[in-house]
């Protein structure tokens, strides 16, 4: 059995030397991360978040910089807040009454002490390092504070955070069974135990931490907390109120979300917290822009090679996944027609590269054949597609590029499973096969079978028919040699939407059908939400996945029509087009989507 | 597991109970209700799901008539998908009802209760309804599943809202250590899929349910599948566990978290069946958690009655699991 390079796993579980091996340091603000000050690491699912946090905690750092613990430059402490069993459903019995905020934050502390000291030794060799004096009187202070009556005579750093964690936890299952009796009752009991917050116990259980592992006072210490989407909004709250407070001295704040899961960037003083004021934003799925379209392809350049390095294969990713030959001289002569088209004169962007990069490969996918059908010959390979694809989130182009690998060991003859690089052939059934199942596993089958479905079918038949649309719409211009802008993935909204458009685009904003960025306003003054289809979804529709594209600008009324009259628009955008290609504008998914 | 049929059911009971089930839209709501009537009941107790999509009027009607021809009227008990503490309210509410009888014998239909439904009605019976601590489990049979579909293509439900505890069942978790979930998928593998990402388990444990004799040969295969799938990208294992046999998934799962020292968390998603003695169980181990997340998406035409009902007794389970559980502890 050959180790697929490209399987993706949680990094929580991976071993620090398979973490730094494999990950890309050509991360989107990563110095920040790394330097104090609150931050926040926003991306969608898969976008790199766990692992840019899991490469900052101290055993890793160890690797990279070669030092000692004491030595690093900052001190990362982890807690994933799925492990905090934030969701408990008899917490909402607490829900507006007094001491609401008290006994989240209380259960909070506790989860995140017993989680970063219990990480901490599992991860570093310091249990048998002695405790300093400064280390064991903070030791004993926060030791009386949870209720320890008896002297503790830990005589190593290891005893007396086993002992801590011990204590944390004792303290938490107590919280617990007083929650767990408000199952079957109507009113909330009283609560008779002690109530730890951020100030009485997490920041002297830092401080102490410092002082145990001997890290001086001018290395920033980071709590890093990661799935801070999964929070209750009570909880975020009290997570936001902390970021409020300038605690750099003692600890900075790290909070990795999934962009729209984020419940609330309100405090429970009923403030907001704002970037930069508050806190640092870094966006890990933005791919809005050339700049970090660019990042994010050198990333994932980065992120290839690094894994080709673990089975043996020294290979730029370019030549790993090569795009299909007949495929790539066809677009580069297409290129050369329209550079010396724009030389004679006859060309409509400002510079002749300009025409060759919008309009060659439009072009040449609109030559493969007039219908739908024909033009579903092009062929989704070549790095660089694969990473437009994967529209900026890295668990995409690994878990494609992994079932390219896996298909291609088993292609390959017996005896020789060493796959030293993908054929276009393998790259573009998988690519469409990954198309497919997003679109028809999951939004044909919800709109085919909408007599049948229970829970919110309107809103998944709404976005189902408002991707279709959407898709149509960009093929419709890409294949139009008249639009001045054929790349098109993006819309905006040229008005505040309804409140049924907003929650259908929250939708498919949540499952990955749309990603959010924001432009300028058509009026000028402020800025609006961008919604790009993902790139996925580009061979349903025989786009042009590659480069930055333009929008349009969408009013209700239109957003509307394509989500619940999808023959209207469909109708409306055959009008447009003079019924010039009438396969392409029905959208029939059983014929568009696999030429294999 | 005792397995009767219609006729046999009510004679099997001895006159007449007091009935608990759910209205939905399957028509399998109302198999043991129609077994039953008329004659043969005292009162019916009806959770009905405020948030329901899906327009229940028909089988509303029809519960009503077979009520009718009972002589009883229906009792409804609001639940909701989105809040599952309205359901706990109104059995909060029932346990307080100086009109729930200790004398009544009390009849569980299990059959198409969601699963956080079946598992609260548990810990109520464990912790506040009394008169319902030996309830008499009901499931009527599938028919068919999923109409004429392939066995590849038949599915129960797909998509999640949220992942949460079901009331009843929080866990006493040790914050920091390893968690180790325990997932009984049914034929829903997406959803079970999506609970997984959304928790991240440092171990994941998947019980197979085997199909005992013919009685849906065919899910064998598809239960393995569905089974590798979800530990493709996790560090884990599998277990074999018995189909519609609740005495049977008790050891299996006690068999599989013998020696685990993490925190458990269970996710029951299979038969009903397995789900209720997951329950029972999980009331004696209060270390482990329960947790539940509420389908986007239901097939409409999973399943059709049969003339075909399991019985069995929460108190039966119950004495089961502690036997288990006391052999366990004595190393036996």
């Amino acid at each position: 059995m050959i180790d697929n390079p490209f399987a993706v796993f949680t990094p929580e579980g991976l071993t620090a030397d398979r973490v730094v091996a494999i990950f890309s340091t050509e991360m989107p603000g990563l110095g920040n991360i790394e330097s104090a000050g609150h931050a926040f690491v926003i991306g969608t699912r898969g976008s790199g978040k766990s692992i840019l946090f899991r490469y900052l905690e101290p055993d890793c750092q160890r690797i990279v910089t070669k030092k000692a613990l004491r030595e690093l430059p900052f001190l990362s402490l982890y807690v994933s807040f799925r492990e905090t069993q934030a969701q408990i459903s008899e917490l909402a019995r607490f829900d507006d009454k007094h001491g609401e905020v008290f006994f989240n934050e209380h259960l909070l502390v506790l989860a995140i002490g017993a989680q970063v000291v219990l990480r901490l030794l599992r991860n570093n060799d310091i249990e048998a390092d002695e405790l300093t004096p400064l280390a064991r009187e903070q030791h004993d202070e926060l030791a009386a504070l949870l209720g320890s009556d008896v002297a503790d005579v830990s005589a190593n750093v290891g005893q007396a955070l086993k002992v801590m964690a011990a204590r944390l936890q004792t303290a938490y299952r107590s919280a617990i069974q007083y929650v767990r009796k408000h199952g079957f009752k109507s009113d909330t009991l009283t609560y008779t135990g002690e109530l730890y917050g951020f100030d009485d116990l997490l920041l002297p259980l830092i401080d102490f931490l410092r002082a145990a592992l001997q890290m001086p006072d001018q290395s920033p210490i980071l709590l890093l907390l990661d799935d801070a989407d999964s929070l209750t909004e009570t909880q975020t709250r009290i997570l936001n109120s902390w970021v409020a407070r300038r605690l750099s001295s003692r600890c900075s704040l790290k909070i990795a979300a999934q962009i729209t899961a984020y419940k609330t960037m309100v405090t429970v003083y009923n403030t907001r917290i704002e970037a930069p004021h508050d806190y640092q934003e870094i966006n890990l799925s933005d791919a809005t822009g050339r700049a970090s379209e660019k990042a994010y392809r050198s990333r994932i350049a980065g992120i290839v090679q690094r894994r080709l390095n673990t089975v043996g294969i020294v290979k730029a990713a370019e030549r790993y996944f090569p795009e299909d030959h007949r495929q790539s001289l066809e677009i580069e002569r297409e290129e050369k027609r329209l550079v010396a088209e724009w030389d004679a004169g006859r060309g409509r962007g400002y510079r002749a590269r300009d025409d060759a990069y919008r309009y060659a490969r439009p072009n040449y996918i609109a030559k493969l054949g007039g219908d739908r059908k024909s033009r579903s010959t092009y062929s989704y390979s070549g790095f660089d597609q694969l990473v437009h694809i994967s529209s900026g989130v890295t668990r995409f182009f690994l878990e494609a590029a992994a079932d390219m690998y896996s298909q291609s060991v088993a292609l390959a003859p017996r005896g020789n499973k060493k796959v030293d690089s993908i054929q276009p052939r393998v790259q573009n059934e998988v690519v469409r096969e990954h198309a497919n199942r997003q679109m028809i596993v999951d939004l044909k089958d919800l709109e085919r079978d909408v007599e049948r479905l229970k829970g919110d079918p309107q809103q998944a038949v709404q976005l189902s028919n408002l991707i279709k649309g959407l898709g149509s719409m960009f093929e419709s211009a890409l294949i139009d040699r008249t639009a001045a802008e054929r790349k098109l993935f993006s819309f905006a909204l040229s008005e505040e939407p309804t409140r049924e458009i907003d929650e259908v685009l929250r939708l498919g904003v949540r499952y990955g059908y749309l990603f959010q960025g924001v432009i300028g306003r058509k009026e000028g003054a402020g800025r609006a939400p961008l919604y790009i289809l993902s790139r996925r979804l580009a061979p349903l529709f025989n786009l042009d996945p590659m480069g930055f594209s333009g929008y349009k600008f969408l009013s209700n009324d239109k957003v509307e029509q394509l989500m619940n009259d999808p023959e209207g628009a469909r109708l409306s955008l055959r009008r447009r087009r003079g019924r010039t290609d009438e396969n392409q504008m029905s959208i029939d998914f059983l014929d568009g989507g696999s030429d294999a | 597991m005792r397995e009767l049929t219609g006729e046999d059911l009510r004679g099997t009971l001895h006159g007449t109970v007091s009935l608990i089930s759910c209205l939905s839209f399957e028509e399998r709501s109302l198999s043991v209700a129609k077994a039953l009537s008329p004659g043969g009941l005292r009162r019916w107790l009806c959770i009905l799901n405020e948030d329901i999509e899906t327009d229940i009027t028909d089988m509303r009607y029809k519960a009503e008539a077979i009520a009718a021809d009972a002589g009883v009227s229906i009792q409804f008990l609001s639940a909701s998908k989105r809040n599952p503490l309205l359901l706990a309210d109104a059995l909060i509410g029932l346990a307080e009802d100086l009109t729930l009888g200790d004398q009544d014998k009390w009849i569980g239909d299990i059959t198409t209760m969601t699963h956080e439904m079946l598992l609260i009605l548990v810990a109520a019976a464990d912790e506040i309804v009394q008169q319902w601590s030996d309830l008499f489990l009901v499931y009527n049979v599938a028919g068919a599943y999923s109409g004429d579909d392939s066995p590849e293509e038949k599915w129960v439900s797909r998509g999640i809202h949220e992942v949460r505890s079901v009331i009843g069942y929080p866990g006493a978790w040790s914050p920091g250590e390893y968690t180790t979930m325990v997932a009984l998928p049914g034929f829903d593998p997406e959803r079970m899929h999506h609970m997984v990402e959304e928790i991240e388990p440092d171990q994941l444990v998947v019980g197979i349910a085997c199909p005992i004799g013919e009685r849906h040969a065919w899910s064998a295969e598809k239960n393995r599948g569905i089974a590798e799938q979800l530990l493709q990208t996790r560090k884990g294992k599998t277990f074999d566990y018995p189909a519609l046999d609740p005495l049977g998934a008790i050891d299996a799962v006690i068999d599989v978290l013998r020696d685990t020292t993490s925190n458990v968390l269970l996710a029951p998603l299979n038969s009903k069946i397995t789900t209720a003695a997951l329950g029972v169980l999980a009331r004696l181990r209060p270390e482990w958690q329960i947790c539940y997340a509420p389908a986007f998406i239901y097939n409409l035409k999973y399943a059709t009655p049969s003339d075909c009902f399991l019985t069995c007794t929460l108190d039966k389970i119950r004495a089961h699991a502690l036997s288990r559980i006391g052999a366990v502890c004595t190393g036996n």
